[in-house]
């Protein structure tokens, strides 16, 4: 929606808009996931760091920091492996802040794509950890995630293709426009395919991360990824807060394409008075509160339900999700006509 | 498993109708828990180690086999705990007292790190001296630690000659520890 | 452990996995030492031996009454059951007619540990099967029977509370009320469970079929417990009264559990192991409302045992327990023989293994109930 002459002004807000959102949506959607699943579980959760332990996300952090060594260690020696190795990682984290934040700065014509691209990126990036820990749980682990994906990506495609024809086209402009404040002018709910479709896309999304209900068997590969594991490397590190930052960012996208990105309600924006700053307060503001639902919504299936075997995942995205997707882009092919 | 393919749809949609109604109970279920603290919604943990919140002694039952404590004012001395231990952890050691058939207990001993809790040597104390309490936090740091003693120490020279000076004793005073 | 490269992994050359003796989804410290054909488990061999705690030779020194303090802490999370064998086994010898107040309360604390070991166990494999709820929610249940075994006997999982002859102590006051209050609750949670894991479509697809132990694999080495009564289900020492006690309540047979997979699968042990809980915790509340008055316990030394060799089965949670002991006359056993059902099952372990995807070995092992420190001793 970058147009006219201020368009680096406009960059700027749009930017901090999405960065400021996506790091303060991580760290609500950690607090959620452990205070929330705590109180399902009926356990008190953390309530020492802080008021109801919001501040725990930050003491974890400052412990996994004070946790990993320095940036030189090496597992395999050779400056080669140390390139390629940190390298691929730590571009995977930094390349989805900008890109997913300029996600709707691109005004390309596929543009609304490519939050598909960096979900693959992000899902293959546990081969490349496991590959390097030499655990056979862990590869086997990483080869079914990979396979897993693929089979995810299928009707994550199609359900975009029925929200961008809902929208009239493929622009992050056209979506934008399509939509508006209120729940009625979302692409989520003016159609029943749409309904589906967007399902579809939060669905898809929970598999390609790995998220439970449909983490498959965690066994040991998992514990090497948390900070209590003495495998733990700088490198790990990286790809754990990449994995951590994925599902936010395509719960992100899922906003914009479908339930109205941080369209402002007209009284609001009023209310900024036409000050930049305060208008991307409101929209952080309202970005961070639909996120906050749609990860309460989250950690209530996925806290609740048994974790699922991998070939249930893939059953489930073959022989459910894609078959949905292709009779939800039908219906609207057929409708449009 | 070859089915044919009307009851293959049929079994489709059923397993898709039981996995939402699965969903949909688990759901109901775990968040009755949300936000609701009562007597038939109550934590499963406790706060550790909150004085305020963790159990006190005065709520654990009476019959709590804590560490143990032995009244040494009532204590005879006469062994019957060691004998009853399983693991050899209490150490006695008494001699002739103040007054006739009252013994000095000069070493009374228990090694709480190789202490099972059985109470065994509570149940066999005649006098009743040696109780459990309700103290079950005994972590330390080194093994010597855990030994409790609550023996009167060795009786002193001095004080052997003022109990044969009470009891009216003249003969001549034994050379003793 | 060695794992090559890429084709090795995924070109599937067997390969050797070895897991434990510490790891988690082993049910007790043991080393399994599986070779995998690709994702599948083809053979496995238990290597075992981490958990010997010498207790054979800690028994040595113990007279009759002291070794009941020490075999009560071979299995702990079913140690009213040990310490039932063992008296059993010497009041045989001693020719002791016991109250009908001891068998009453010791059929009270036996049934509220069954409760609870099968509690520990429905929440390890709802662990395994990623239900944190559920797992946390059994646990929870799980306190309140430990807090009766407190109140009774001062202790929450080594209650050293049977003695030759009777029990150490009649139950304390408001016990029998607060028993029946927790077990009502139990039985009303039951329901959260079932809507949790048991019937939820995601746990049946996973487990149903699989891991099942067959009628033959049950025969060929002698396993008892659920894995047994699942198939066979009039094969409760209870009820076909070999247990001491059990004629107070009105006479119970399981209910046949229809398998929604196989005969003996995963499901199937799961489904049952729920119901014989539920059915101890109605045995409790019958038996809390009826128990007999007297004495609880024979006065009197026992510290000299006659010559002979004597033995005691009992129906503990994971199966019989069956222990000889031999005198000379003296004032110590002179052996012991500890036959745990945790034998039959490690000795079944690698052919039941076959065939298991790593992906589940998790559930398949822990569905187990196996307990190595029972075995070794």
């Amino acid at each position: 929606m970058i147009t006219g002459s201020n368009w680096w002004e406009q960059l700027q807000s749009q930017g901090v808009t999405l960065l400021a959102t996506l790091f303060l949506a991580i760290y609500l959607a950690s607090w959620a996931d452990m205070k929330v699943g705590a109180d399902l579980q009926a356990r008190v959760g953390p309530n020492r760091a802080g008021r109801a332990g919001i501040l725990q996300p930050l003491a974890n952090f400052l412990r996994t920091l004070l946790k990993v060594g320095p940036i030189s260690k090496v597992r395999k020696g050779g400056a080669s492996h140390l390139w390629w190795v940190h390298g691929l990682p730590l571009f995977m984290m930094a390349a989805v802040v900008p890109v997913s934040s300029g996600g709707p700065l691109l005004q390309a014509p596929l543009a609304i794509f490519t939050p598909l691209a960096l979900g693959l990126l992000f899902s293959w990036s546990g081969l490349l950890m496991a590959w390097r820990l030499e655990c056979v749980e862990t590869r086997f682990w990483a080869i079914r995630q990979a396979a897993l994906s693929l089979a995810a990506i299928p009707p994550a495609l199609l359900s975009v293709v029925v929200a961008g024809l809902e929208a009239g086209g493929f622009e992050w402009a056209k979506i934008g426009q399509s939509q508006e404040f209120l729940p009625s002018g979302w692409i989520l709910f003016s159609s029943p395919w749409a309904f589906i479709a967007g399902l579809i896309f939060f669905l898809c999304g929970a598999l390609l991360f790995s998220m439970s209900p449909f983490s498959g068997a965690p066994l040991v590969g998992h514990s090497a990824l948390s900070a209590n594991s003495g495998k733990i490397g700088v490198r790990e590190v990286w790809i754990s807060a990449g994995r951590r930052l994925a599902p936010i960012c395509w719960n992100l996208m899922a906003l914009e394409v479908f339930m109205g990105g941080s369209h402002l309600p007209a009284g609001l924006l009023a209310a900024a008075h036409g000050l930049p700053i305060l208008e991307t307060a409101f929209r952080i503001l309202l970005l961070l509160l639909k996120l906050q639902c749609i990860d309460i919504g989250i950690v209530l299936v996925s806290r609740t339900l048994p974790v699922v075997r991998v070939e249930q995942s893939y059953d489930f995205a073959w022989r459910v999700l894609s078959p949905a997707a292709v009779l939800c882009l039908m219906a609207q092919r057929l409708v449009m006509r | 498993m070859k089915i044919g393919f009307s009851a293959g749809f049929v079994e489709y949609w059923a397993r898709v109708g039981r996995s939402l109604s699965s969903l949909w109970k688990a759901i109901l279920a775990s968040s009755a828990y949300l936000g609701v603290r009562n007597e038939s919604h109550k934590e499963l943990t406790e706060q550790y180690p909150d004085l305020v919140s963790a159990r006190s002694a005065d709520e654990l039952p009476p019959r709590t086999r804590g560490q143990l404590f032995n009244d040494i004012d009532r204590c005879t001395g006469c062994g019957d705990c060691v004998t009853a231990c399983p693991t050899d952890c209490i150490e006695v050691e008494a001699e002739e007292g103040p007054q006739p058939g009252k013994r000095w207990v000069s070493v009374f001993k228990i090694d709480h790190s190789k202490c099972l809790f059985c109470g065994f040597c509570v149940e066999s104390c005649a006098p009743q001296s040696l109780t459990h309490t309700k103290t079950h936090r005994t972590a330390s740091r080194t093994l010597n630690e855990q030994v409790l003693s609550f023996g009167r120490g060795q009786a002193s020279q001095s004080l052997r000659e003022l109990w044969r000076n009470q009891n009216g004793d003249m003969s001549p005073l034994e050379e003793g520890p | 452990m060695s794992v090559g490269g890429f084709e090795d992994t995924v070109f599937s050359d067997p390969i050797h996995w070895t897991i434990g003796p510490f790891h988690p989804i082993l049910p007790s410290p043991f080393k399994l030492s599986a070779q995998l054909d690709g994702e599948i488990v083809s053979s496995a061999v238990v290597h075992s031996g981490f958990s010997n705690r010498g207790v054979l030779e800690v028994l040595r020194r113990q007279t009759w009454g002291k070794a009941i303090a020490v075999l009560g802490r071979v299995d702990p999370s079913s140690s009213v059951f040990s310490e039932w064998a063992y008296c059993l086994a010497v009041e045989k010898a001693l020719g002791l007619e016991l109250h009908p107040r001891t068998l009453g309360i010791r059929v009270v604390m036996a049934e509220v540990t069954r409760i609870s070991a099968h509690l520990y166990q429905l929440s390890r494999i709802a662990q395994q099967a990623g239900s944190e709820v559920a797992f946390h929610f059994m646990l929870r249940e799980r306190e309140q029977f430990l807090d009766l075994m407190e109140l009774v006997s001062g202790s929450r999982q080594s209650p050293t509370f049977l003695r030759i002859g009777g029990v150490r102590d009649d139950v304390s006051e408001g016990f029998l009320e607060r028993l029946q209050e927790v077990c009502h609750r139990l039985l009303e949670r039951v329901t959260e469970y079932n809507d949790l894991l048991t019937y939820n479509e995601a746990f049946v697809r996973r487990i149903s079929g699989k891991g099942v132990i067959s009628s033959q694999l049950v025969r060929r080495h002698g396993i008892t417990g659920i894995p047994l009564k699942a198939i066979h289900t009039n094969q409760d020492l209870r009820w076909l009264g070999q247990a001491p006690g059990y004629e107070l309540v009105q006479h119970q047979e399981s209910s046949r559990v229809p398998p929604v997979g196989v005969e003996g699968d995963l499901h199937h042990r799961f489904v049952f192991c729920l119901q014989e809980m539920t059915q101890s915790a109605r045995l409790l509340q019958e038996l809390a409302q009826h128990l007999p008055a007297g004495p609880y316990r024979i006065e009197g030394a026992f510290d000299r045992v006659p010559p002979g060799n004597f033995s005691a089965v009992v129906e503990a949670p994971r199966g019989r327990l069956r222990v000889e002991v031999t005198s000379d006359g003296g004032d110590r056993p002179i052996s012991l023989s500890w036959q745990s059902p945790s034998v039959a099952l490690l000795q079944a372990l690698p052919e039941y293994l076959r065939g298991a995807s790593i992906e589940d070995l998790g559930l398949w092992l822990m569905s187990l109930d196996l307990q190595i420190g029972e075995v070794e001793l």
